[in-house]
């Protein structure tokens, strides 16, 4: 796979002609995700995020929701989230 | 020393191991997160990122696991390019829709040769480092 680096933020791939964050910016969406986590459980339990930039761009209760975000932004690769229910983290310990 | 290092996502009070990674199958790539396993064989990805890929699960080799809870499930699995940080090898991730939650798992099997994570519950912290030595493709 060929990419660039975009403005250090992102890689575009030459082949799916689509930016994806760097590992480095990935990390910071990551971290964004924990800092809201309580905000996220409330509003959007069981819920698949699709993320790019630290903007919710779709969501959905399952593969729809890379199709609203590939609606959305065609040009991304976007960063998706599950959002358990509670009972899901309770599970996980 | 390490080479990656991601805080403990913190679901409903719950700090669990998460990494995020990116797949590439076929010309087409997703980005994700999984939960790290350590107790699981297979990675086990879910429809939402096999949607992403464009890949239809049930062509890959199929598998009947047997999950903590004790229900079997089939897993397909796939080879694919995986993607942590920097690292990026070719692996072998199983997908299934039967799986029963929402969160993708990070098994041992074709990646924990490749890289090594301590699971650090004081600083609720995983560390990820890259495995010297020669891996087979």
């Amino acid at each position: 796979m060929a990419v660039e680096i975009k403005e250090g933020k992102y890689e575009y791939d030459t082949e799916t002609e689509k930016l994806a964050p760097t590992h480095e910016e990935l990390m910071h969406w990551f971290l964004w995700v924990n800092e809201h986590a309580s905000e996220l459980e409330e509003k959007y339990p069981g819920k698949y995020l699709a993320i790019w930039d630290y903007e919710i761009i779709a969501v959905g209760e399952g593969a729809e929701v890379y199709e609203e975000a590939q609606h959305r932004r065609p040009d991304v690769i976007p960063y998706i989230v599950y959002v358990p229910v509670e009972e899901e983290a309770v599970l996980l310990v | 020393m390490y080479d990656y290092r991601f805080p403990y996502r913190l679901w409903y009070g719950i700090s669990s191991p998460f990494v995020t990674v990116r797949l590439f199958y076929d010309k087409t790539s997703a980005t994700a997160e999984a939960y790290a396993d350590s107790g699981a064989f297979y990675s086990i990805f879910g429809p939402v990122v096999a949607a992403s890929l464009g890949l239809t699960i049930t062509a890959g080799a199929q598998k009947r696991v047997r999950l903590a809870d004790g229900r079997m499930i089939t897993v397909y699995l796939h080879r694919m390019g995986f993607r942590l940080g920097a690292e990026h090898f070719t692996a072998t991730i199983g997908f299934s829709d039967e799986l029963g939650i929402g969160f993708n798992l990070l098994g041992r099997f074709s990646i924990f040769d490749r890289l090594m994570f301590c699971f650090n519950d004081y600083e609720r912290i995983l560390y990820v480092s890259h495995i010297e030595g020669e891996h087979e493709g």
